[in-house]
């Protein structure tokens, strides 16, 4: 990422799903103020976050949507194979089109009012890492003057397969949601929430030690870090080690699923709303392959100077 | 003009060939016939024509597919004279629509196929690409795009921007298209399956034949002359339908207007055009009416590519460009030979049509709005 991303707006919607899911219809009018029909359930908790996150800023019109997701619309796809291998019928249309994830970035786009880029995006690690380097990336074109990034995660309708499937203990809740960050190198007349400094991934260990060293370094701000879920002890004692800074964590420890990043950063950018003394955050993660991810957000001066004035 | 970015190998396997050059043999002597694939219903089976992928030596398990991967992927290599470690920090940007559900629907007709069954089986995004990314130990960046039929120009569009960028120096970009019957009933749900012929742009067109096969790219910065080289790509979403783009060519106005942009060109440069041409009814005159805002009356001579291995889906963007200057650069021009509609300003391209040097327009569009504009050269 050559030049930094200024947040302009971002949502956090999530909840736990306990003994079945619950019905997102009437969230979604509240965020709406519409009903939306004919929809699945990843296009409609998309939605549910995207129509937050533009509840609070109005969209350039030359605005690019990266969505990402590890699974995809599993319920959706889930009633197209029971369609075809249990009732022995063709696929309802309509469902069979919301097998392709970008279904839901139509809908988006459609109920938005976005008409730019248009991407979906699948990863099983950095998921919101990628959604943002390709943001970054058409925003440094100049393909899209502004970027809608986000990472959507849906539960499958029996929880106990979803719970063996994706490893999740028993001790953590299962949960779905959609997160969003309204990105843009510079807006006019509009302030920021905070600044994405560095994204960088993917670093083999010792490009991480020299990477942190290098373009973290800073000690005249109040620098905290976070970890993902699959940093062990040991590799998080290394790292504060290197960096002499302090760990915190923006998302509750009751959460284990695919978008523990997305919830640490718009808990951050929560944060910077109320902190009155400048802030840093550096988010690190590392997949199955111990290759790291690192996101570097600071809270941006307007933001500092409103959280001053208030507190 | 931004750098260009050079095709330095490709592999590709087909139901028409296991290579480029057998593909390209196979449309030369007019070997290009789909199979038929018939699929229990409860009414009674369901016949359809099918490209499927039938080569010698092929497991016929799901481990056919990890073989065709292998097998397109060394092709590229081996072309690309890539060094281990060039691989190993190279970038992997992979496109498909339905990626391994030929896997889960393996798995689920040796189940009792029960809802619990079902939900263990629903295909997840990133199993090939894991498979390619352990296999030749890829350290650089990884994607997979599912964006409907634009997935893998899509991959390639970003793959190009990034090794620009300097992020990477090389990229492997994979499109993936393997038979399944999901897909297959989907479309005939759709009423999108031809039963007459598969003919883009034809006053008598009726839909598509569907298609499997895999392509393999690999890209660089490093100059290949002579060669052929990505210049521009541009992306938008279309919101008129999730089905069809808008008939009234806007929308892909649109997006060729910006692939030309970012190439630096003038329309008049382009030589000739690798439509999309689905033979569908709404999306070829969509994508003619397209052409026809951008170009007017002087629209470059096009080339249609689906009839001869079908519509690859979320493959079609690098496979199709594959194809397409692999022929030109052996001087030699494929296209299907629609009787194009007299409502559309369309000329087939021909032989005379080649230039020594020129600029390529190649279209995609997809389910849910995307489309996709790329721009290639011959360096």
């Amino acid at each position: 990422m050559r030049k930094p991303l200024y947040i302009y707006s971002s949502s956090n919607f999530y909840h736990a799903v306990e003994d079945t899911l619950p019905s997102l219809k009437p969230i979604l009018f509240a965020a709406s103020g519409q009903k939306i029909r004919r929809i699945d359930r990843l296009t409609q908790l998309a939605l549910i976050g995207s129509f937050q996150c533009q509840s609070t800023y109005e969209f350039a019109e030359n605005t690019g949507l990266y969505m990402s997701s590890i699974y995809g619309s599993l319920n959706n796809t889930a009633a197209v194979l029971a369609e075809i291998y249990q009732e022995g019928q063709l696929p309802r249309p309509l469902n069979f089109i919301n097998t392709v994830s970008n279904a839901a970035c139509f809908y988006l786009a459609q109920y938005l009012g976005l008409s730019s880029n248009n991407q979906f995006v699948s990863r099983d690690h950095f998921t919101l890492e990628a959604g943002l380097k390709l943001a970054s990336l058409d925003l440094e074109i100049g393909n899209v003057e502004a970027a809608l990034v986000g990472v959507v995660c849906e539960v499958g309708e029996n929880l106990t397969v979803h719970r063996q499937r994706f490893q999740i203990k028993q001790q953590y809740d299962l949960a779905e949601g959609s997160h969003w960050l309204y990105v843009a190198h510079h807006l006019d007349n509009a302030t920021a929430i905070a600044k994405i400094s560095h994204v960088a991934e993917p670093l083999n260990e010792q490009e991480l030690d020299a990477y942190l060293l290098s373009e973290v370094g800073r000690h005249d701000v109040s620098t905290k870090m976070g970890f993902g879920d699959a940093v062990t002890i040991a590799q998080k004692e290394k790292l504060r080690q290197t960096l002499a800074v302090q760990e915190a964590s923006y998302a509750s420890q009751q959460w284990r699923h695919e978008f523990t990043t997305a919830l640490q950063i718009c808990g951050f950018l929560e944060a910077c709303k109320i902190q009155s003394t400048p802030d840093r955050f550096i988010y690190l993660d590392t997949d199955r392959h111990q290759r790291w991810s690192v996101i570097v957000l600071d809270q941006s001066p307007q933001a500092l100077d409103i959280a001053r004035a208030v507190f | 003009m931004p750098g260009k970015i050079y095709f330095k190998g490709a592999g590709l396997v087909s139901a028409i060939g296991h290579s480029v050059a057998e593909t390209l043999a196979s449309i030369e002597q007019e070997r290009y016939r789909p199979s038929t694939i018939n699929i229990e219903q409860s009414t009674g089976p369901l016949t359809l024509p099918y490209f499927t992928i039938n080569q010698p030596g092929l497991s016929a398990g799901v481990d056919r597919l990890y073989e065709i991967i292998d097998r397109v992927i060394q092709q590229a290599l081996e072309e690309a004279k890539l060094t281990t470690e060039q691989l190993q920090c190279a970038g992997l940007f992979v496109g498909s629509t339905s990626f391994d559900m030929f896997k889960c629907e393996i798995d689920l007709k040796q189940s009792s196929c029960t809802n619990h069954d079902i939900a263990s089986h629903t295909p997840p995004f990133n199993r090939l690409t894991h498979y390619i990314q352990k296999k030749y130990a890829i350290n650089g960046p990884v994607f997979t795009f599912n964006t409907a039929c634009t997935s893998s120009a899509n991959a390639l569009m970003y793959a190009a921007e990034l090794i620009r960028r300097g992020d990477i120096c090389h990229a492997l970009v994979l499109g993936l298209e393997f038979y399944n019957e999901v897909t297959a009933l989907g479309f005939s749900g759709l009423s999108l399956i031809s039963s007459n012929g598969m003919r883009p742009f034809d006053q008598h067109r009726d839909g598509l034949y569907l298609g499997e096969a895999c392509g393999a790219l690999i890209i660089s910065a490093e100059p290949e002359d002579p060669g052929f080289a990505y210049v521009s790509g541009a992306n938008i979403g279309d919101n008129y339908s999730i089905t069809a783009s808008n008939p009234d060519g806007n929308t892909i106005q649109t997006v060729i207007e910006r692939a030309l942009s970012q190439a630096h060109i003038k329309k008049e440069a382009i030589s000739i055009i690798k439509t999309h041409g689905t033979a569908s009814l709404s999306n070829d005159e969509a994508e003619a009416a397209g052409l026809s805002r951008v170009f007017g009356t002087a629209t470059p001579p096009i080339v249609t590519l689906k009839p001869f291995m079908g519509h690859t889906l979320g493959a079609c963007g690098i496979n199709e460009l594959i194809l397409f200057y692999s022929a030109l650069r052996k001087k030699s021009l494929i296209t299907f030979p629609s009787k194009i509609a007299d409502e559309f300003s369309l000329r087939l391209a021909n032989r005379a049509d080649i230039p020594d040097k020129g600029y390529y327009l190649l279209n995609y569009f997809g389910f849910g709005g995307n489309s996709t504009a790329l721009i290639i050269a011959n360096a």
